[in-house]
């Protein structure tokens, strides 16, 4: 059993993971902690990848992408 | 300029931590920013960005500023000042201050992250212990279930025949519904009903139905959750909806109704309890229209308004005379054409709220409900007034009702409204409403049902047989009779064993060992009993006797059936959770005596008797608790008091004697006193007898007087009475040590009485291992450590000799010096992996043991002690061999290393102390001890008597130590 402050830095050590692109990583450090937890974590890495990838086909005015890349850095 | 939609990310952007951006780029905030080009895309995209602030708040991805850097950051703002008016000093200093503030900053944060990690696993350790404890040992989890099954059958039998007598029915007529209602009982209980809450909402069905069977029993189950979870009293709910069921309604109807209520967002207990009051023409009007009663009041709530007041108005039944008149005189009255015929009509089918629309729009004028409100607020008195006899309702009960309905749908209308719609799950919904303390009150009771259930079958079947007994009163005396003369015996016989002070401490409680004068029994009138009363039902002050309660009925009638049963469950829990061993001792007694008083409680039959058993044998239990206390503990005791007892004696008599002497001091003669040999004599007369009476005062009488050749005193005058007074004050000074040598002396003794020189030694033992524990060494896991690492390098070359090859080691001290630590702990774990190996044995656990081998030398134990030690045995390689967070390899934490240390130390001075109460049991039972008693209670006699004339000090045999029993009175 986790507490929340267990479970918040098991989340933000997969997130660090997947913005790393290392989404087997940051599946088995999920896995490590609790199996189910690492099939869950599974599903949102592949869900975050798909999502990036549809993301990236869209057809983004490249100065307003520029702007808002700027805010967002 | 930017955007609202830029200023908005910008916004969030600034709110993120470092984390927080990685996850908005990981995200993709960016670009499905950019890609949001119209309103619509840039509305939704608002609330993507909400939500993701949300989440990043949850996960600590957002910065959190606290005081300190919030106050660096007002800096910054001084800093652009001062850069502005080119103050370069300002700004260098500035920018040094808000630096300070800063690390201040980053301090306060690691600081509260610390202590929250700490507190929560604290408590979760604290937690954990005591549960696993609890649950690991067999007689804690039987007599804790016993317990539990005790209460859980306690609460059944009170739900069972509570209801039948609430109810006024028999007994064996509600059976069909007390099974239906047991099996959800323990979903209502942890729901946060209360038994008495099932009792009465059963008993408001029974009052309706005329009888209890398994659907009566599903309507108390549903109206009570409802009830419990809106706050709606259970038999409010019950009456409801008993009645929309017997007006026809079928459960189903019921149901939806529920549901709609539940799902329209409006307060579900103002429905019930409008429903509960409908009454006068209302009622009269639907009668048998249940569904239409129900919809109408549900509508009225959703308006703010309660049926009642809107439907009772004078056009819902006033004859067709009446009904046009007023209407004539309203037109007459507002200058306008008013037709309340319609608004009559509808009022007689039941359709009150659209009888009360049409009633105010045609009165008003309009059909906008501001403009309603604003119109009655401008009416003339008396229209006012006609107003009020038309609807029912005063104008500014009206106005009012007007405005919450204005409020209520542009409420209901927004995301409450779609909320509430979305939540179609009933009992999602009524879970929700209830607060977490409420759940988590219900989560215990949940699990106490559960654990009680385990033994309730045994119980009830014990309980039924026995019952049987308790209806007849003359076996039931016989038995109680029985059973106190079984404890009778029982305790004579410890009697006979330890003394009569033992029988009399308990001999209350049974009515006295040997019968005895006239008394009250003790458990007189536990039942109520045969009061004696007057006429008007008063306890009747001539047959005080008769009406004592005794003193053990007052006992059990104070403390209840179930709170008795507990009690066994209170004790096993102190017992398996006390340091004390005193407490221990009595819990334990507690415990035994109860579970025996259970046993017993079984043969005067039923709950009543499982409780007097219980709460008999409780208390007969701390009493055998107290008789079995280990010899020990008396002897400690005794001696303490004994100690303490001198102690106070001597401080008093020391206070007394410096009074005295003071006294003689003061009141010495000089007068007449011509020489040397004069003045002394005339000292020792005053001082004869105490302290002082022998010691040599001439050195001190030549410091303060001046004698002549002649022998004779050289001062006189004023200078003669100034030497008296230097000598005075110094002889009391004299006296005040006097006093403290004798204090120190005799209390020396009374110290000694119980001291060996083994027991000086483990008493610098356990010293020595405090301090070793609170010591430079374990204050620094790092040095600890380094110890580990020595510790193994030596066992190495101690067995490998000149093959060893020791690179690791000289890379782990390098480490160690660059402070790298978390690399160090893995190269000393490569080297023990090895030196394990090689050696084919478990070199790590010797090297930790060692450390610690050492540090007991250094705390004074001897070397057969620490061979012999539990405490260094317990130091093993699992324990402090372990990875570091989310790392998978793993290293010697010098953290749980140090642990281990600690660990082994304590079970070292637990080891000690054990030593140390064998010693003293071995001083305690010596005869010599009992010599050095009286040598030193004489001693104290002796000298007191001398002093102040044995006034304070011939006492001290009586108030002190009883010598024949050893136990002070």
């Amino acid at each position: 059993m986790l507490t929340p402050l267990q479970e918040n830095k098991l989340v933000q050590a997969v997130l660090k993971a997947v913005s790393k692109g290392q989404g087997k990583r940051a599946i088995a450090i999920a896995a490590k902690k609790d199996k189910k937890l690492g099939m869950k974590v599974k599903d949102i890495v592949s869900s975050i990848f798909q999502f990036q990838r549809d993301v990236d086909k869209l057809d983004i005015d490249p100065k307003r992408l520029k702007k808002f890349q700027d805010i967002y850095s | 300029m930017p955007s609202k939609q830029e200023k908005e990310a910008q916004e969030l952007n600034d709110s993120l931590n470092k984390g927080g951006k990685e996850f908005a780029r990981l995200m993709r905030m960016a670009q499905m920013e950019a890609a949001a080009t119209n309103k619509t895309l840039q509305d939704s995209q608002k609330i993507v960005r909400d939500k993701f602030k949300t989440l990043a708040d949850t996960l600590k991805l957002t910065k959190k500023e606290n005081e300190f850097q919030k106050a660096a950051r007002d800096i910054g703002k001084k800093i652009l000042h001062a850069e502005k008016n080119k103050n370069e000093y300002n700004r260098k200093i500035l920018i040094n201050q808000q630096k300070q503030l800063q690390i201040m900053g980053k301090l306060d944060d690691v600081a509260s992250d610390i202590t929250e990690q700490f507190g929560m696993q604290a408590a979760a350790i604290k937690n954990g212990v005591k549960q696993a404890r609890l649950l690991l040992n067999p007689i804690v989890a039987l007599s804790g279930a016993l317990a539990l099954s005790v209460k859980r059958f306690f609460e059944l039998e009170k739900l069972g025949k509570g209801t039948a007598r609430e109810s006024g029915l028999l007994e064996r007529n509600t059976r069909e519904f007390q099974l239906a209602i047991k099996d959800t009982q323990p979903e209502l209980i942890a729901f946060g009903a209360s038994v008495d809450d099932i009792s009465k909402a059963s008993a408001a069905s029974a009052n309706n139905f005329g009888f209890l069977n398994k659907e009566t029993a599903d309507i108390v189950s549903q109206s009570v959750k409802i009830g419990t979870a809106f706050g709606i009293q259970a038999d409010t709910m019950v009456n409801v909806v008993s009645e929309a069921r017997l007006l026809g309604a079928s459960m189903e109807d019921i149901n939806q109704f529920t549901n709609d209520v539940i799902g329209s967002g409006v307060q579900v207990n103002k429905v019930f309890e409008d429903l509960k009051a409908v009454q006068g023409d209302t009622a009269l009007i639907l009668a048998g229209q249940t569904d239409q009663l129900m919809s109408q009041v549900l509508e009225a709530r959703k308006l703010g308004l309660n049926l009642n007041d809107i439907a009772n108005s004078t056009s819902a039944t006033g004859s067709f005379q009446e009904l046009f008149t007023s209407q004539m005189k309203a037109s007459v009255l507002f200058g306008r054409s008013i037709n309340l015929v319609e608004s009559t009509r509808l009022r007689r089918q039941g359709k009150f709220l659209e009888a009360r629309k049409k009633e105010l729009a045609s009165i008003t004028g309009t059909t906008d409900l501001s403009q309603q409100a604003l119109r009655i607020e401008e009416m003339s008195v008396e229209q006012k007034k006609e107003f009020e006899r038309i609807t029912g309702r005063t104008a500014s009960d009206t106005i009012k009702d007007l405005y919450r309905q204005l409020f209520l749908q542009g409420k209901l209308s927004g995301q409450t409204a779609l909320d509430v719609k979305n939540e179609i799950e009933r009992e999602k919904l009524l879970q929700r409403q209830l607060n977490l303390q409420d759940k988590l009150s219900a989560i215990f009771s949940k699990l106490a049902i559960k654990i009680g259930e385990q033994l309730l079958p045994q119980i009830t079947t014990f309980a039924n047989k026995f019952e049987d007994i308790l209806d007849e009163p003359g076996k039931l005396n016989e038995i109680l009779d029985k059973t106190v003369g079984y404890l009778k015996t029982a305790f004579g016989i410890l009697v006979a064993i330890k003394g009569i002070s033992f029988g009399a401490n308990i001999a209350s409680l049974f009515g006295g060992m040997g019968g005895g004068g006239a008394k009250t029994p003790v458990m007189q009138n536990l039942f109520g009993g045969s009061f004696k009363k007057t006429a008007s039902g008063a306890l009747d002050a001539r047959a005080t006797r008769i009406n004592t309660i005794g003193s053990g009925a007052k006992f059990l009638r104070v403390l209840g059936p179930a709170a008795a049963a507990i009690s066994v469950g209170a004790d096993v829990f102190k017992l398996a959770t006390t340091k004390d061993a005193k407490e221990r001792k009595k819990a334990l007694g507690g415990t035994i005596g109860g579970a025996l008083g259970g046993g017993l409680g079984f043969f005067l039959g039923g709950p009543v008797g499982l409780a007097i058993g219980a709460g008999l044998g409780q208390f007969a239990g701390k009493a055998i608790g107290k008789f079995f206390a280990d010899e020990v503990e008396s002897k400690q005791d005794t001696l303490n008091r004994v100690k303490s007892g001198i102690d106070f004696k001597i401080a008093n008599a020391a206070f007394d004697r410096e009074i005295e002497l003071g006294q003689k001091i003061k009141e010495i003669q000089f007068k007449g006193a011509q020489t040397r040999e004069e003045i002394l004599d005339n000292v020792f007369a005053g001082l004869k007898g105490t302290e002082l009476a022998n010691t040599d005062l001439s050195g001190l009488v030549d410091t303060f007087f001046q004698f002549g050749e002649d022998g004779k005193l050289a001062q006189s005058g004023d200078e003669f009475l100034k030497a008296i007074d230097g000598f005075k004050n110094a002889l009391n000074d004299q006296a005040t040590e006097a006093i403290k040598d004798w204090a120190a002396a005799t209390k020396l003794t009374a110290e000694s009485a119980a001291s060996s020189d083994l027991l000086k030694k483990l008493d610098r033992q356990k010293k020595g291992l405090q301090t070793v524990s609170e010591g430079a060494l374990l204050g620094n896991e790092n040095a600890v450590l380094a110890q580990f690492g020595t510790e193994l390098n030596k066992i190495l070359q101690d067995r490998l000799g000149n093959t060893y090859d020791n690179t690791d080691f000289v890379q782990f001290e390098k480490l160690m010096r660059d402070s790298k630590f978390v690399e160090a702990e893995k190269k000393i774990k490569i080297l023990e992996d090895k030196a394990s190996k090689e050696l084919e044995f478990d070199a790590g656990s010797l090297a930790a043991q060692n450390v610690t081998k050492k540090l007991a030398l250094q705390a004074g134990l001897t070397p057969e002690q620490i061979r012999s030690s539990e405490g260094i045995a317990s130091i093993e390689k699992k324990d402090f061999r372990n990875s570091r967070g989310l790392s998978f390899e793993a290293g010697i934490r010098s953290d749980q290393l140090t642990s281990s240390v600690r660990n082994a130390l304590e079970i070292l001075t637990q080891q000690v102390d054990r030593e140390r109460v064998a010693e003293e049991t071995r001083i305690l039972s010596s005869d010599e001890f009992s010599n050095k008693m009286d040598e030193l209670i004489n001693a104290v006699q002796t000298s007191g008597r001398l002093t102040i004339g044995g006034k304070e000090f011939s006492q001290i045999n009586k108030g002190l130590v009883d010598k024949n029993s050893g136990v002070s009175s």
